[in-house]
């Protein structure tokens, strides 16, 4: 290991340190709620069918 | 527009190599960007002078209500899969695609899929770009100086081969440079679009654009119109790999999502459905044809340069987080190799391709179409593991951990569920729909190819990995099962 990777590697570990404990439960770090989840593939579903009925026009 | 790894956090470790920062996890302080400023990212990167060349090929299947709605949905069908497969998880985890695909694929499998579908991808967009640089200055050499040198002709290579050097120059200086350029490209590009619909307003009614025949079509309409579909479908799928280098730097799940999603599909509509009703005015799908006719010798030309400038741009920043990945996924083999070196060691088949422009041109959409098989696909697999198999949950620690030592090593580095899920997905996509051949099964008139792609590749990774590796606790697929759990000592072997 040179000092390149070691620099890395000190960098990697408190980056990770920082992530598990200062920002574990930060909202920038939240999982994607089933909510959130559900209305978007919905959203994308209604936009393909807005293309559908275009061609009826 | 502001390519990640760009931000002012980079500036006090300006000793920590750009590839190496590149693949860290980012910090909150270092995710700078509100809804706001990612939809504004997405806007700038849709409305590129591919969207036009996307809007003038459609219009050679389609008329312009079909294409309209062909666009729409294959848009929202390719984009919808893409941004779940990339961008929710690089926003949570402030970490580029390439790294995160490894509890999918193992760090070999990525390093396989990286070298294959993503390369050629890439390249196939780069040297299509400085195509159409050549192309454009001919256009402006015919006009001004009244020479007569065709599409195909050799000074169309070279400028592509000028547009290569220069894109290599630029991407060779790093992110910033590339943002800088990309701040006055995207507002011109802009103006561009605007422009054209103001002349197309002036110049065509409406009921011309709705009666206008497509220009080069199959005999029968249905698959005309499926196959328009299909190709957007692919194009929206085709921002894989930029679009987890981007999200990583947005500060929540809804300012990476729906910005994503809303900024690219309206930016691309827009851009697409101008240069379908240009083509379709004009009768030719090749932008470059298009801006002497509207412009006239003085401005035309003017904004032919000004494509082809904002064409070496658009290379430069698609081919970033290509060349970073590159990079990545070769272990110790290029990881010495000087960036400048690696950036021209990218360039050298879009070079190559540059000596058949025609051949490019002519197989645009098929190259498209099947980059899309095998993304596609990807994008199942990926869709799979992250939100059905592993709940939105990877081990950071273990993303880093060389070797036998992370849980993501499955075995020998590959993770056999990720690489036959995209194998069966591709094939039942070419199985559905042959791009080379056009022989189609009858599924392709209601499915489309990519979204049936996607799925095969979801459901056969969910079996596969399931069985391979879930069940035999390998993996970390059940938080806290996997026998090896990465411990800060053996990050340090990284």
């Amino acid at each position: 290991m040179d000092a390149a990777d070691a620099n890395i590697a000190t960098e990697l570990e408190s980056r990770l340190s920082i992530i598990d404990t200062i920002e574990r439960d930060d909202p920038s770090r939240r999982e994607l709620s089933g909510a959130d989840l559900s209305l978007f593939v919905g959203v994308s579903v209604v936009i393909a069918l807005l293309g559908i009925l275009m061609l009826s026009l | 527009m502001t390519i990640p790894g760009a931000s002012g956090a980079r500036s006090d470790r300006a000793q920590l190599d750009t590839a190496s920062l590149g693949s860290l996890p980012l910090l909150k302080k270092e995710r700078i960007w509100n809804a706001s400023d990612f939809t504004g990212v997405n806007v700038a990167l849709a409305i590129a002078t591919w969207a036009f060349l996307v809007g003038g090929f459609t219009a050679l299947l389609v008329g312009f209500q079909q294409g309209i709605a062909a666009m729409i949905i294959g848009n929202a069908i390719g984009l919808c899969f893409m941004v779940l497969a990339s961008v929710v998880s690089s926003q949570r985890y402030g970490i580029e695609q390439y790294t995160l695909l490894r509890p999918v694929f193992g760090v070999v499998g990525v390093g396989v899929l990286v070298f294959t579908v993503i390369l050629i991808t890439e390249m196939g967009w780069s040297s299509l770009l400085a195509i159409m640089v050549g192309r454009a200055v001919t256009q402006v050499s015919n006009s001004a100086f009244s020479t007569d040198f065709g599409p195909e002709s050799l000074l169309v290579t070279f400028f592509a081969l000028l547009a290569i050097a220069v894109s290599w120059w630029i991407l060779s200086r790093g992110p910033v440079t590339i943002g800088r350029f990309n701040k006055f490209i995207a507002p011109g590009l802009l103006i561009v679009t605007l422009f054209l619909m103001v002349y197309l307003v002036l110049n065509t009614s409406v009921d011309t654009l709705f009666t206008a025949a497509p220009l080069a079509p199959f005999e029968d309409d249905q698959l005309n119109f499926m196959l328009a579909v299909e190709f957007n479908a692919g194009v929206g799928v085709s921002w894989y790999p930029v679009m987890g280098s981007l999200a990583r730097l947005t500060r929540s799940p809804r300012a990476a999502l729906w910005p994503a999603y809303g900024g690219l599909l309206i930016a691309t509509l827009i851009a697409q459905i101008v240069g379908m009703a240009a083509a379709l005015t004009l009768g030719d799908s090749d932008p470059t044809v298009w801006m002497m006719p509207f412009g006239g010798p003085v401005l035309g030309a003017f904004i032919l340069l000004f494509i082809a400038f904002a064409n070496v741009t658009s290379s430069s920043s698609i081919v970033y987080s290509t060349v970073l990945a590159i990079r990545q996924a070769s272990g110790n083999l290029l990881s010495r190799v000087r960036w400048a070196w690696l950036c021209a060691g990218f360039f050298v088949l879009p070079a190559l391709l540059a000596f058949f422009p025609g051949f490019m041109y002519d197989k645009f959409m098929v190259f498209v179409t099947l980059s899309g098989a095998f993304l596609s696909a990807m994008c199942g697999a990926i869709i799979a593991d992250y939100f059905v198999l592993r709940r939105q949950r990877v081990s950071l620690r273990d993303l880093y951990v060389p070797g036998r030592a992370s849980a993501y090593h499955f075995n020998g580095g590959v993770n056999w569920a990720g690489m036959g899920a995209v194998l069966a997905g591709a094939a039942f996509y070419l199985w559905i729909y042959n791009p080379i051949t056009l022989e189609t099964h009858p599924l392709f008139s209601y499915t489309t190819a990519s979204l049936p792609a996607a799925v095969v590749g979801g459901v056969v990774y969910f079996v596969m990995a399931t069985l391979l590796y879930k069940r035999r606790n390998i993996g970390d697929f059940v938080a806290g099962t996997t026998a090896a759990g990465a411990s800060p000592a053996r990050i340090e072997q990284a």
